[in-house]
């Protein structure tokens, strides 16, 4: 191949990989009026794969909390780094919990998963610290076999924990079931 | 209030059905009271804050007696590391 040859392939490619590093990289999309803050927040998201969830990490800049075995038994949630993990045991361990606040203490937010068993605490974390709880849900613009999809990221409005905030279980339900249907509001709305 | 006593009222507060169950130092907190996992959790932060201590590890605490025994030796300053990196 000649030189000039060689130099449109390699411009191609180039150009290429930077279309690909758009495509993959996650657009945000907040409620209307509402801008990016610097306030901690306990994003809630919904089920999703692994390598959504790293992708999310990444994009809203946030320390994530999962239990051991979704850590250390998935290559690809390794990828998100052991600063950014706050890795939850069960039990009447509670350093992950105090870990947690006082990450969001010095102003730095935390996401939790549906599907975790960690999910629950949640309201706890948002009642202690008084942090808002953001759900967020991740779609993508075409469906999952089709070429050059665009994830984006879906924001809610933040919740705050309801007037009567005493630690009992029955709170917390009803806390969860709160959070649940503003994750399936928002999952339901396209970029 | 004795620490029997502010276990029980901390674990009412957390579910009411506690308070007609049987009480004592070998009831099993998750068979006997029927507490799950984030009732469990939300029972340690309680207790945590009510009495002042803090739950270094991964405890061996299963019963209340072990929670009463736990806070004692938290207060004595007896809280021992073992060998399979446990507490008690």
């Amino acid at each position: 191949m000649s030189k000039e040859g060689r130099g449109t392939r390699e411009l191609g490619n180039k150009l290429f990989r930077l279309y690909l590093r758009a495509v993959n990289c996650p657009k945000i999309h907040r409620p209307d009026g509402e801008t990016a803050d610097n306030k901690p927040k306990i994003y809630v998201c919904g089920e999703i794969s692994a390598r959504e969830k790293v992708s999310l990490a990444g994009a809203l800049k946030c320390s994530v909390i999962l239990s051991r075995n979704e850590y250390l038994g998935c290559t690809v949630m390794r990828t998100i780094g052991t600063r950014k993990v706050i890795v939850a045991d069960g039990g009447f361990n509670t350093e992950w919990i105090h870990e947690a606040l006082r990450r969001l203490k010095h102003g730095e937010s935390v996401m939790i998963f549906a599907e975790s068993a960690e999910y629950d605490c949640a309201a706890l974390m948002s009642l202690l610290s008084g942090a808002q709880i953001v759900p967020i849900a991740a779609q993508y613009s075409r469906s999952k076999y089709k070429p050059f999809r665009r994830h984006n990221i879906m924001v809610g409005a933040p919740i705050l924990p309801s007037g009567n905030s005493v630690m009992s279980a029955e709170w917390v339900n009803s806390e969860i079931r709160r959070i649940d249907t503003a994750i399936s509001e928002i999952k339901g709305v396209r970029p | 209030m004795s620490i029997p006593e502010e276990l029980k009222a901390i674990l009412t507060t957390i579910s009411p059905e506690i308070a007609n169950m049987p009480f004592d130092e070998n009831t099993v907190l998750t068979d006997g009271l029927g507490l799950d996992k984030m009732s469990l959790l939300l029972f340690a932060v309680s207790v945590e804050d009510n009495f002042d201590i803090r739950f270094v590890g991964t405890p061996e605490i299963h019963t209340l007696g072990d929670v009463i025994n736990y806070i004692k030796n938290y207060n004595k300053g007896l809280v021992m590391k073992h060998e399979n990196g446990t507490y008690t």
